[in-house]
């Protein structure tokens, strides 16, 4: 093989002697390139074990982006779609301590559903006492509309025994056949309170509370069903029922304490703000709302009512990839190691190149040419694993039921224990580029030894 | 959630229930009797019994008027309310009509509720106790705790002399070590010349008063002279109170053996 004068400094006339300063013509890149790739196949087993080692991490780290992503997502998705819905509204004196008094009135329930495109859940909420032959517990009570309720969350899906079904009373006589009768209503509890309370389908509930008039309002209930984890709280005192059912209760009339809102676009979800937002400010009584003792209406995002949440899932992906940095660093380690050996290996024939006149720049890039086929190599097929295993794990899903058999609590939302990837383009790109990047920079070192090779000496030595 | 028999963080309550429960719930001391030292300073903790004694015999009757106002509404609601000991009480609303025959009885630590028109007897848990007791500022816990006031507490007079016109003793009650209570301090005014009670104020853990309690109108029945008119003030909801009337009250008689029993609470 005879090498082009490209690659001889001395041969060019207009330059000075010094390596550094040869110039590269296309055809001196392409010998370069060809004694690159030649010079991978004639240690196969060092080539393969290095880009094996890329494949490896390159793989782990995709398919882990892709079930962080997948878990975010989840949580996320959970979240809005259990119970938060994307968007709620609440009067201030709600959001500030519960007051039972401060209502979104009906009428601009109605405005809102006329004059905006989402879909809106209306929902009442009280303390109480539940309690069951002899045992007792502190309630959460939640009236809904279950028709728009599923409009907008997948409450009335969560269920684990028995049906969602708030729908119709039974009369019942507590007293005895010949007293009055009272209306028994159906309830969806949460399974904590079914367990401590010894719930059954068609087990009879005592509900007491204090009514909006100051009564004690008092009834018998009947459990059609037993909810899924919701969160904790809920699942320890939640008893939804109807809005009827609730007002048998509490009399409360004249409006809802909540309106969870889903939006058809998830990504336009400070814009769907927004737009709820102005059409809350062109309802006529708005102003006179804000005066009163309940206070002004307030239209928040999920984030703004949950930014745990939000802070969760942003911080935890600063982590992630700050993790995906610290593995690549180990990579590079791992290639600095080899590509030390590989030249030191050759050193022989590296200061015959040098003695045949090969410039020094020449010989650096051929060697960082070397690991960026390596690098290319280990990309490619690590990209192919790794969508292969984050497509798996987004059909599959990845069970982790064995060590959390209820699901896992994060910032008060409950994860279900199966977690499904979701693979974004990103993932690739980014996994892609930190390994190029690394592996170059790694390569930068035994390269730039190859060119402080004193050929006389390697020779003799 | 501003409900009531149910809520758990409406109100901070505990402590000694200074006196709609005193005569409801309080029993007969030992008689020990207080200490007539007139010169000396008198001895707080004899003082606070003597307090507690108020509406307190062996057992007692009495017909309340209970008031409770809050910014969204007022209720009156007229109760008769029976105790024996210091460990049992009972007490039954008898109007507003919506909620007669509604029935609390507590024995000992317990306490459950009746209601008439569902028929039902329920127990309050544990985690129930802060919850308000029948719509007012009380509290169930106020219920139970009342009777381990002394067992709870260490009392020690901290003033004596003139207060707002008036020639009082300062009681301030702080909690014992081991004692379970929500109650940072209690400072009891009473008056001199009568030995009865003016002014109870609770405060939190964090030394800032949580309400005020005030006993005024005295006066005498079946041979006792006490306060008849108590309100109870909680300090973050201002403009709220919870007022108790005695419209009568007897002692020492005879009551029912099974008056204090889950069959007593149910009949109407």
């Amino acid at each position: 093989m005879s090498l082009p004068t490209t690659l001889l400094g001395a041969a060019d006339p207009h330059q000075p002697p010094h390596p550094a300063h040869v110039r590269l013509g296309t055809s001196g890149w392409r010998v370069l390139v060809f004694l690159a790739w030649r010079n991978l196949w004639r240690n196969r087993l060092r080539s393969l074990l290095t880009a094996g080692a890329m494949v490896v991490g390159l793989t782990l780290m995709i398919a882990y982006l892709a079930l962080m992503e997948g878990m975010f997502r989840q949580m996320v998705g959970f979240a809005t779609n259990i119970k938060l819905g994307h968007i709620q509204v609440h009067r201030q004196a709600y959001i500030d301590d519960q007051d039972l008094y401060a209502l979104l009135p009906w009428k601009l329930v109605r405005h809102l559903e006329e004059t905006t495109p989402y879909a809106y859940a209306p929902r009442l909420y009280a303390a109480g006492l539940a309690s069951a032959g002899d045992s007792s517990s502190g309630a959460l009570l939640m009236g809904i509309d279950p028709d728009a309720e599923m409009q907008v969350t997948d409450l009335p899906q969560r269920i684990r025994e028995g049906r969602f079904d708030l729908s119709g009373a039974r009369k019942v006589y507590p007293r005895g056949p010949s007293e009055p009768s009272v209306p028994e209503y159906p309830v969806v509890v949460g399974y904590n309170l079914a367990r401590n309370l010894q719930l059954k389908i068609g087990s009879e509930l005592v509900l007491i509370t204090q009514a909006a008039d100051g009564s004690i309002g008092n009834g018998l209930f009947q459990v059609r069903g037993v909810l899924n984890a919701i969160d904790p709280a809920f699942d320890r005192m939640g008893v939804v029922m109807s809005m009827q059912a609730f007002n048998s209760l509490m009399f409360i009339e004249d409006g809802v304490h909540e309106l969870a809102v889903r939006i058809p676009d998830v990504g336009m979800l400070d814009a769907a703000r927004d737009s709820i937002a102005a059409s809350v400010a062109d309802w006529p009584d708005t102003a006179a709302l804000a005066k009163g003792p309940g206070g002004p209406v307030r239209v928040r995002t999920w984030k703004q009512i949950n930014p745990e949440l939000n802070d969760l899932v942003n911080s935890s992906q600063a982590v992630i990839y700050i993790l995906a940095v610290i593995v690549f660093v180990i990579a590079a380690m791992g290639i600095l190691n080899t590509m030390l050996m590989a030249t030191y290996e050759r050193r022989h024939e590296l200061a015959i190149l040098l003695a045949l006149g090969m410039g020094r720049g020449a010989m650096m890039a051929m060697v960082m040419l070397e690991a960026f086929f390596l690098a290319c190599f280990g990309a490619v097929m690590g990209s192919a694993t790794g969508c292969a295993l984050a497509w798996y794990l987004q059909a599959q899903g990845f069970d982790w039921s064995r060590w959390m058999p209820e699901g896992l609590d994060m910032m008060g939302v409950v994860m279900d224990p199966i977690y499904y990837a979701h693979l974004l383009p990103q993932h690739v790109v980014i996994s892609v580029a930190m390994l190029m990047v690394t592996t170059l920079l790694a390569a930068l070192l035994p390269s730039w030894r190859t060119t402080r090779l004193n050929p006389a000496r390697a020779l003799h030595g | 959630m501003r409900s009531s028999l149910c809520t758990w963080s409406r109100n901070r309550a505990g402590g000694r229930l200074p006196s709609l429960l005193l005569a409801l719930a309080l029993a007969l001391l030992p008689a020990l009797a207080f200490p007539a030292r007139a010169s000396d300073l008198p001895d707080a903790k004899a003082l606070m019994r003597k307090v507690d004694e108020l509406w307190r015999g062996q057992s007692s009757q009495a017909q309340l008027t209970m008031t409770v106002k809050t910014a969204r509404y007022e209720r009156t609601m007229t109760m008769e309310a029976w105790s024996e000991g210091k460990d049992k009480s009972l007490v039954k609303i008898l109007a507003p009509k919506k909620d007669r025959g509604i029935a609390t009885l507590k024995v000992d630590k317990n306490i459950w509720n009746y209601l008439p028109k569902i028929n039902r007897v329920t127990k309050i848990p544990p985690s129930m106790m802060m919850g308000s007791w029948m719509g007012s500022h009380f509290t169930n816990d106020d219920l139970v705790k009342e009777s381990s006031y002394e067992d709870d507490y260490d009392s020690k007079l901290t003033f004596a002399g003139m207060r707002n016109g008036q020639r009082v003793y300062e009681i301030t009650s702080t909690p014992k070590p081991e004692a379970v209570v929500v109650w940072g301090k209690v400072v009891t005014e009473i008056a001199q010349d009568t030995l009865l009670p003016i002014r109870a104020v609770y405060f939190d853990e964090d030394g800032k008063p949580a309400r005020t309690m005030t006993f005024g109108d005295p006066k005498t029945f079946d041979g006792r002279r006490l306060p008849t008119r108590l309100v109870l003030l909680p300090e973050d909801k201002p403009g709220e109170s919870t007022t108790v009337l005695y419209d009568a009250i007897r002692f020492d008689m005879k009551l029912r053996p099974d008056l204090f029993t889950l069959r007593g609470l149910q009949e109407q």
